[in-house]
């Protein structure tokens, strides 16, 4: 009995040494074998592949996904003095804010985990040109990232490294001086130019992809610098990152301006276009498709349009200002009429007739889908399916080789202002006139659209309304850019850093609370004619309509002010 | 039968505290969480049969239990300092519903108006923000600027809803937020149920037996969800229940029990329709769920067709409820978001899942 006891003992000794040396915490503590973890993923190039991924959508949003248009061209750019909303004006942002979509630092946490995980585990695993091009597509998404945040805040806190959750002080600490982050996004983005791959394979982000972002990102520092802080030593070094950048794209030889304005936001395969730098891809098939062209189908409805400052701002085909220009009717705003005697972007991008299909403006905005869709729909027939509700398949060019070439051309005439080398014509036919010889669409040249005269710089346009602060040849520099990227995602922040966001201020002007010409009686049905409307004449004359003086309602449409509707 | 009981869940996995952003991720959970629930039970079980031939058989329960958060992500902050409207707090009871008080819907004697009958406005002051509002009437009248976005649009006026001033600051705020400062909200219901009661009853005379079941909820509280449950949750969504389209305050009925006409957007909270006590949705209710009658046809019969035992039964299932919902087409037993389709149905929003069906049935039970 005694024995037994005894025995009994040293089973359960057994027994628990057993389970204390194998027991537990391995056995519970078990990767799942279906996912990836953090122990699991660090192992191969396609892996880091697949992990950087995540980072598209968030700065190639195109024309977002589904009915998400956050980011996305058009939707998502409805305050500047491009666009006209119906009702109250938005406002600008008066209170710093805390969380939301524009104060998130989780990409560069994901970044920093990158490139922590890859110089912890994976030095060996890489070939050496492996590791520096995944590194550079880590620091290229963290320059732009940073850059973001330093355009919505200024001063931000700083990480190249991952912080501890415990580690309150740490997480807690003050903000780092704007000009020491951007000075740690300058190396990141040098860095990426001088690391990633000239190729790695389509819809991934390559030099030139590297080379267009890094334009787009110092030509805005550059110029912030040299209007808000008048530094002009800071300024030089972005500008001429800018332009060294844009450079990189303009000298590869890859691009080219070949296609017509229209077709490159209607394509449904922007591949190999070759004005194209990068381009994010819609695909029913694999439920990737976006909802912007739904709204420029001429049957959906929109609040939002044109200010009448957009449309003046188009030059005229000879080259010159409506105000100053030889064309015959230059002055005329009639849609039909302007279409012939401007710019051709402007007929590319908006509907030839007026409509209250745009509520706000009476001129539809087509930029953004086929021609094709457009006469069909005009012709009485309803939208392809293809064309309505989240269904789009366009492509949407997030990069395009125009950008590369105004980033450049500006870059260089900022430079040529503090003390870089002065703008020859040379160095305007490279880029303003290169987009002015664009090809036009064959149905805009049935119309009888024309191509622009080239700018000249021994000869630049007068016009009237310039800002006396910006040298002539900036202005018309700028004029291309507003052209070009009408609608697009530049406006409002190109007003920032130029420090000209009173170009927005409605007191100042009253372009920004009107919309497109309209003639009631000879381009509406008089249906159209309600109580309330006004139109603001060429000589600045409200007219409002009184029920009988409808032949008089001619001018840029203002519609009264409504009740905003509550956003929460 | 009788139980008292107290349950402490220890090391509970649950969100830690709230990192600041640069973090850049949430705030990694962690066995951050106690719980003490304390609750009883009494069960009641009588069977009889009288001289008659009359049986009886009652079945009763009835049970109650309150759960405390002891420990949560936040014990070591001081008490004042503990933020009301997470799920965790240290020291909140788990479900409380923090909200303000309703006092009644403004009218417009309540207003200031100059000669052409426009609003008077004033400019009031709270924590360095100033907004410009309609001025109220009276001394001392207590402002809700608060609720105001200070662009005219979100702007107090006649129908919309009048708080109490609970701290007696002389405005309606929410203050931090936190136990040491809850400005006007107080504790104004609980989201889990208490009280939960269910009973049957059956009866059997010679041939014919009779049933009923019934179950119940005490009390129950939740700030709802979506259309059914939020008036002017969207005006997008076209459709809205009548007991909102026909009870709002409008000019020639100020007696309403909803405010005026306003449209959230899509929100759950907004404006003044923030969680208060009077559209708190009362979700307590008394339902039948089931009554059947029976009738067992006699055995001479049966023998000439050759069965054993036929029964021959009408059954009514969810016929009738008792709830406290003003109307609204809400199932009070059915939980918001959950369906057996998918998880957070419908959004989760109120009385969109699958409702419990009504079920009325006749049979025939036939044993050979």
């Amino acid at each position: 009995m005694k024995q037994m006891k005894y025995t009994n003992t040293y089973l359960f000794i057994l027994a628990f040494v057993v389970m204390a040396l194998f027991g537990c915490k391995k056995f519970l503590d078990r990767p799942p074998l279906t996912e990836v973890t953090d122990e699991t993923a660090w192992t191969s190039e396609d892996n880091l592949r697949l992990y950087a991924n995540k980072f598209y959508p968030a700065f190639f949003t195109g024309y977002g996904l589904g009915f998400n248009t956050e980011g996305a061209a058009m939707m998502d750019y409805q305050f500047s003095d491009d666009v006209f909303l119906m009702g109250n004006q938005g406002n600008f942002t008066r209170s710093v804010p805390n969380g939301g979509s524009i104060w998130e630092m989780d990409t560069i946490r994901s970044v920093n985990i990158m490139l922590d995980r890859m110089e912890t585990r994976m030095k060996d695993l890489l070939e050496e040109d492996a590791y520096n091009h995944w590194t550079g597509i880590a620091r290229f998404f963290r320059g732009l990232e940073y850059t973001r945040l330093v355009t919505k805040f200024g001063d931000v806190p700083y990480y190249d490294y991952v912080p501890s959750d415990i580690n309150l002080d740490d997480l807690y600490k003050p903000r780092t001086p704007r000009n020491e982050v951007m000075d740690a996004v300058y190396n990141d983005l040098k860095f990426a130019l001088e690391n990633v791959r000239a190729s790695d394979g389509d819809q991934f982000v390559n030099k030139y992809v590297v080379a267009g972002f890094t334009s787009r990102a110092a030509l805005y520092e550059g110029t912030w610098q040299k209007y808000y802080y008048n530094n002009n030593e800071r300024a030089r070094k972005f500008l001429e990152l800018a332009q060294e950048a844009a450079n990189i794209v303009i000298s590869s030889g890859k691009y080219d301006i070949v296609t017509d304005f229209r077709s490159l936001f209607a394509s449904n395969n922007l591949g190999g276009n070759k004005d194209v730098v990068f381009y994010r891809n819609y695909d029913a098939a694999a439920g990737i498709t976006h909802s912007v062209a739904s709204y420029n189908n001429l049957s959906e409805s929109l609040a939002f349009g044109p200010t009448t400052d957009l449309i003046k701002s188009f030059i005229c085909v000879d080259g010159n200002t409506w105000q100053t220009s030889g064309e015959d009717d230059a002055n005329d705003f009639t849609l039909s009429k302007i279409i012939t005697t401007r710019d051709s972007r402007l007929e590319a991008s908006f509907y030839d007739k007026p409509t209250p299909k745009n509520r706000a403006a009476f001129w539809y905005i087509t930029k953004f889908i086929p021609r094709s869709v457009i006469t069909s729909v005009a012709a009485g027939a309803t939208p392809p399916n293809e064309f309505t509700s989240s269904k789009n398949e366009t492509d949407y060019p997030v990069f395009r080789y125009a950008e590369a070439l105004l980033n450049w051309i500006e870059a260089k005439a900022e430079l040529s202002t503090i003390g870089g080398a002065a703008i020859t014509q040379a160095d305007i036919n490279l880029s303003v006139n290169k987009i002015r010889d664009r090809p036009l669409a064959k149905e805009a040249e049935d119309k009888g659209v024309k191509p622009t005269a080239h700018l000249d710089i021994n000869n630049l346009p007068n016009d009237p309304e310039k800002d006396p602060s910006v040298p002539a040849l900036l202005w018309e520099i700028r004029r291309e850019r507003r052209m070009e990227l009408a609608f697009e995602h530049s406006r409002f922040e190109d007003l920032k850093r130029w420090g000209k966001v009173a170009y927005m201020d409605t007191d100042n002007s009253k372009d920004l609370t009107s919309g497109g010409w309209v003639n009631f009686s000879s381009e509406l049905p008089p249906t159209e004619l309600k109580a309330g409307i006004s139109v603001i004449d060429m000589a600045g004359n409200t007219i409002v309509y009184n029920g009988s003086n409808g032949a008089l309602l001619k001018g840029f449409l203002e519609q009264p002010i409504q009740m905003a509707d509550y956003h929460t | 039968m009788f139980d008292l009981y107290e349950r402490r869940t220890q090391n509970m996995i649950i969100p830690g505290q709230d990192l600041p952003e640069t973090f850049g991720a949430g705030a990694p959970k962690g066995n951050y969480g106690n719980l003490k629930t304390r609750g009883w039970e009494i069960a009641f079980d009588f069977n009889h049969r009288f001289a008659g031939g009359l049986g009886i058989n009652l079945m009763a329960n009835l049970s109650d239990a309150v759960t405390d958060i002891t420990k949560s992500a936040d014990w070591n902050m001081p008490y004042e300092d503990r933020a009301l409207d997470n799920t965790f707090t240290t020291g909140k009871r788990y479900g409380d519903i923090y909200g303000y008080v309703t006092d009644r819907l403004y009218q417009q004697e309540d207003f200031v108006y100059d000669a052409n009958g426009n609003f008077v406005q004033e400019t009031i002051v709270w924590q360095g923000t100033a907004k410009r509002t309609n001025k109220l009437a009276g001394n001392n009248p207590v402002y809700q600027t608060q609720f105001e976005d200070g662009n005219q649009i979100l702007l107090i006026s006649p129908g919309d809803v009048k708080f109490v001033d609970v701290n007696g600051d002389g405005y309606i705020t929410s203050g931090k937020g936190t136990f040491g400062d809850p400005g006007d909200r107080v504790v104004i219901g609980n989201s889990l149920p208490r009280y939960e009661y269910g009973f049957r009853i059956g009866l059997d005379y010679k041939s014919f037996d009779f049933s009923v079941m019934g179950q119940g909820v005490g009390k129950r509280h939740i700030w709802g969800a979506g259309q059914l449950a939020i008036p002017g949750f969207h005006v997008k969504d076209g459709a809205m229940p009548q007991t909102f389209a026909g009870d709002f305050w409008k000019e020639d009925r100020t007696d309403a029990f909803y405010p005026r006409a306003w449209n959230l957007n899509g929100a759950n909270s907004g404006f003044v329709m923030v969680p208060q006590t009077r559209y708190l949705l009362n979700m307590s209710y008394f339902r039948i769920k089931n009554i059947t009658l029976g009738y067992n046809v006699s055995p001479k019969l049966l023998n000439n067709i050759k069965l054993k035992q036929a029964r021959v039964y009408v059954s009514f299932e969810n016929f009738i409820t008792f709830d406290k919902l003003r109307g609204l087409p809400i199932d009070p037993e059915a939980i918001s978001g959950q369906s057996m389709l998918a998880d957070n149905y419908n959004l989760g929003r109120t009385g969109t899942s699958n409702p419990t069906f009504k079920i009325a049935s006749v049979g025939v039970n036939v044993s050979l």
